[in-house]
């Protein structure tokens, strides 16, 4: 763990170093040092606006994830478990897929106007094809002798749901929330640059039109910690506690 | 206590049946035959877990409680060996007991890999056994296990059974011997392009 966190650090040092180098060498504002980085955050973060701001977006997030993953679950397993269900969604899902993100956020904001039921929407449903792709493969992947054992043995839903089929999709579930998390607040900024008036995506507007490439720097990198933070605190535990049927001591008998 | 009257079922190209099957109370009957006669796809049919055939199966009671030990032992691996046998609907107060009787002790808080084969196989005997059932299915029990090991698991059949005269079974095995061990009765599967041959032999019909 210690060991882990140096080496984090250290990768993290050397970049930083780099960085700086190479902009003290060019001496050009539109590659501002970590330093003036730094600086532009600390400034950002006094004004509250940062905060603000991060807190925006954290929300558009949180509730974009919690639908998409959703409904994505639902709609991955009813495809994976009926195949004519599957046969009936997945040129749907393909469309939807293959949908470029931007094309769906100006269609939702024509349509809907610019409004954030708009925005979240139009993130949720570029998320959801992945989320159901993902779902779908584990649906299809569980071990049909567990499912005769549960028949035999009577398993009510509630069991089969806990005990059955979460720990067999939960593979599936870690990469299709890992992988989530990172699309969903990259398209959240999309949406923002587009037709909010709050948000790292505003702000990150507001700083091109000015060619403040700190500022741009600063927002991103503070995003890019909030999901660190949330893989360190949540989904990493979530795992660790999730697999300890694999980690424990090894067979005591060959 | 159960009948079956199984006209055909199909299974992969090969086609199972006709044939009739009463299980008694107290019943041990054993289905002999070669690999891939459909020894298995009967007990799946007897179980109730396959319905996809053509004749009748009637249960005498509604609530008769029927237990399936499979071939492989099928415990969740991500529950420890108590919960795999409260999933199944023994009380929990009831684990400790369902372990002692089938030989294991201090296995109630592994995870079903840190167990043999052997180990595993006992697990699933005291699951299948823990429900209180009024017919057990084995399919092979001790197929693929050393012969050591395979002997003590057939003494441990063997005195189960002993205890529970109430108890009927119904036992798939390739290995004669192992019929000639647990079962009273024995149903020969198997013969020319997987028709079934009806019952050719009646070891000791003492079955009530």
């Amino acid at each position: 763990m210690i060991a882990r966190l140096r080496d984090y650090l250290l990768v993290i040092a050397i970049l930083g170093g780099l960085w700086q180098l190479s902009a003290a060498w060019l001496n050009d504002p539109l590659l501002p040092t970590p330093y003036q980085v730094l600086a532009a955050f600390w400034s950002e973060l006094d004004q509250g606006a940062l905060l603000h701001h991060l807190l925006v977006t954290l929300r558009r997030v949180a509730i974009a994830f919690l639908f998409a993953m959703l409904l994505g679950v639902l709609l991955g397993w009813y495809m994976g478990r009926y195949r004519q269900a599957n046969r009936w969604l997945d040129p749907l899902l393909v469309l939807f897929l293959n949908l470029p993100a931007l094309v769906l956020i100006i269609l939702l904001y024509v349509w809907m106007g610019l409004v954030e039921s708009a925005a979240v929407l139009a993130v949720i449903l570029n998320k959801v094809p992945n989320v159901a792709v993902a779902i779908r493969e584990g649906a299809r992947s569980l071990d049909p002798q567990l499912e005769q054992m549960a028949q035999a043995y009577n398993f009510d839903l509630r069991r089969r749901v806990l005990d059955l089929w979460l720990p067999q999709l939960f593979p599936y579930l870690m990469g299709a929330m890992r992988s989530g998390l990172a699309l969903i607040w990259k398209i959240v900024l999309v949406v923002e640059l587009l037709g909010r008036s709050d948000g790292i995506g505003f702000q990150l507007h507001q700083a091109f039109q000015i060619f403040d490439v700190a500022a741009i720097l600063a927002y991103s990198f503070s995003f890019i910690l909030v999901v660190q933070l949330i893989e360190w605190a949540l989904l990493q535990p979530l795992e660790r506690r999730a697999r300890r049927w694999q980690t424990q001591e090894e067979p005591r008998h060959a | 206590m159960l009948e079956l009257r199984l006209e055909s079922k199909a299974y992969g190209r090969r086609v199972l049946g006709p044939l009739e099957l009463g299980i008694e109370p107290g019943q041990r009957l054993a289905l002999v035959g070669p690999s891939g006669c459909g020894k298995t796809t009967l007990l799946n049919i007897l179980s109730g877990l396959d319905t996809d055939f053509i004749g009748t199966r009637v249960l005498q009671r509604q609530d008769l409680l029927i237990a399936y030990m499979f071939q492989e032992p099928r415990l969740l691996p991500w529950r420890t060996v108590a919960q795999n046998l409260v999933l199944a609907g023994t009380p929990e107060e009831a684990v400790g007991t369902a372990l002692e009787e089938v030989g294991l002790d201090d296995v109630a808080h592994l995870y079903p890999r840190q167990l043999s084969l052997g180990m595993a196989r006992r697990v699933a005997l005291a699951r299948a056994l823990a429900i209180k059932p009024d017919l057990l299915l084995l399919d092979e029990p001790l197929v693929s296990l050393d012969p050591q090991t395979a002997a003590q698991l057939r003494l441990l059949l063997k005195k189960l059974l002993a205890e529970r005269p109430w108890l009927s079974m119904v036992l798939v095995s390739h290995d004669p011997l192992d019929a000639e061990a647990l079962a009273d009765s024995c149903l020969y599967l198997g013969g020319e392009k997987g028709r079934v041959l009806l019952p050719s032999e009646e070891k000791t019909a003492s079955a009530g």
